[in-house]
């Protein structure tokens, strides 16, 4: 679970504190995946580092049950390992064979163990950082816009595999992204953001059938709607 | 066509020249030799073992120096990496030192070492260990943030982590630095083995300039060059191994993308 409470964290800078993070608060029960949807340049990168751990706030309660693990935007695969080693890693007691071998498979990575990361595809490489990140046994993934670099039709196929493998393997997930398709997709909650300093703006959940309640172009409408009323509360 | 077809037109065209223009040039053999007689002299230096002699002078003092340059120059970049007191205290003496040439430490080396291989050996390492530190901490220094926090992540702290993520995510960068520490050793060798060498490939240029065996100086001149072209043939291999080379291919994968 993750719980962020009247957030505030601000740059310092030699004309004054620039604020990224204002009041913000928000809550992801354990095993959903929360979509924060923001423009570019929002602090959503600034968030997830303090939600891992690796950045104080000025202010604001913080609960992360952790410890997380972040999927960074560029591949963090470690280019020296092999896929099976780069699994292995950091892994002191061993992990189960036969697990591993299932989530290769459900990843359809099976077969490419020995090959290094600069021999697979982009979303290969994105799904193996995923089998990494789930057998790191960290009950928290930060994804930080992590199909950023991927064509239209492997990002589809991706957020289908990434949900099949969390159906399994459920974790608490939040997604950093500017791009509307992941939200819609792969979110049981979508936070809209503001611009900078960022706060939360509206909250779109899923309901018990499994919808959010609007397509594409209503989502659209209400980031059009939030970022309006956002511009006028700032004049 | 293939690679090696121009540099063979380029090596026959200037063979060529080079014996027209020592037949045209009027001098004796003794002073411009032709490639004839460079030949001749090569394969009598062979036969007489003279040659691998020499070379092999030169590649013990050469293996000995680039060991120590590359077990310390490296590791200790890892300690000033991890210890930072160390490097707050150290890294301006490296730099200071990586500017010294080599060539300046002669006349202490002699009076503290008289010659044979171990002035050789000293001064090797003189020129190559401060470039080979300093270029390994900057090769540290430049990993990628997102190695070291997937590192940390996955549960590893100071040593752990150095050594198992920032180690081999420098080592491409590192090799490379290597690399031009060798180019550059290798230089400095023939130089100080004219100055304070009893035998090996400089100590020979030199013995055949005081014999004014022109064409020996240039079959010695030959095989340096060959040697080290050699020893960067080790590097562009080493380069060649997954894990090593990855950064190369990472690149090239991504732009292929």
């Amino acid at each position: 679970m993750i719980r962020v409470e009247d957030l505030n964290y601000a740059i310092p800078a030699a004309e004054g504190a620039k604020p990224v993070l204002r009041g913000l608060g928000f809550e992801v029960p354990r095993g959903r995946l929360a979509a924060l949807l923001g423009p570019s340049g929002c602090g959503k990168s600034t968030l997830l580092r303090i939600l891992a751990g690796r950045q104080r706030a000025d202010s604001g309660r913080v609960d992360v049950e952790g410890p997380a693990f972040t999927i960074h935007q560029e591949s963090s695969l470690f280019p020296w390992l092999d896929v099976h080693e780069n699994l292995h890693f950091g892994s002191l007691s061993g992990l189960d064979p036969a697990l591993v071998a299932r989530l290769l498979r459900v990843a359809g990575l099976e077969g490419f163990e020995s090959h290094f990361p600069h021999e697979l595809s982009g979303g290969m490489r994105r799904k193996a950082e995923l089998l990494r990140a789930i057998l790191s046994q960290s009950p928290t993934l930060l994804l930080d816009e992590p199909l950023a670099s991927l064509d239209a039709l492997s990002r589809h196929r991706l957020r289908r595999e990434f949900k099949m493998l969390l159906r399994e393997f459920p974790r608490t997930v939040v997604l950093v992204t500017h791009d509307i398709e992941d939200a819609l997709d792969w979110a049981d909650v979508i936070f809209i953001a503001s611009h900078r300093p960022m706060r939360i703006l509206q909250v779109i959940e899923r309901n018990a059938n499994g919808g959010l309640g609007l397509d594409r172009e209503g989502l659209l409408r209400v980031l059009e709607s939030s970022e309006n009323s956002n511009l006028q509360e700032k004049r | 066509m293939k690679r090696w077809i121009p540099f063979g037109i380029v090596t026959v065209l200037g063979t060529l020249l080079w014996g027209w223009l020592a037949a045209r040039s009027g001098l004796p053999e003794g002073v411009f030799p032709g490639p004839a007689a460079v030949a001749t002299a090569a394969a009598q230096e062979l036969a007489s073992g003279e040659i691998p002699r020499h070379a092999l002078q030169s590649l013990f003092r050469y293996g000995v120096s680039f060991a120590a340059t590359t077990l310390l120059g490296t590791s200790l970049g890892l300690v000033f990496w991890v210890y930072s007191v160390c490097r707050a205290a150290l890294q301006p003496y490296v730099h200071f030192f990586r500017f010294v040439s080599p060539l300046a430490w002669i006349p202490i080396v002699i009076l503290a070492f008289g010659v044979g291989h171990l002035p050789v050996i000293v001064l090797l390492f003189l020129a190559t260990f401060f470039p080979t530190l300093a270029g390994s901490l900057a090769a540290l220094e430049r990993v990628p943030r997102r190695y070291l926090e997937t590192g940390l992540d996955l549960g590893l702290k100071g040593w752990r982590l150095a050594a198992r993520v920032q180690w081999p995510a420098a080592l491409p960068e590192i090799l490379a630095h290597l690399r031009i520490a060798a180019g550059v050793g290798w230089v400095v060798l023939v130089a100080a083995e004219m100055l304070a060498g009893d035998g090996g490939l400089g100590f020979a240029i030199l013995d055949a300039r005081n014999g004014m065996r022109v064409d020996l100086v240039l079959v010695y001149l030959v095989v340096i060059g060959l040697v080290g072209l050699g020893i960067d043939r080790v590097f562009v291999e080493f380069r060649r191994l997954a894990r090593l080379g990855w950064s190369f291919r990472e690149a090239l994968s991504e732009e292929g993308a």
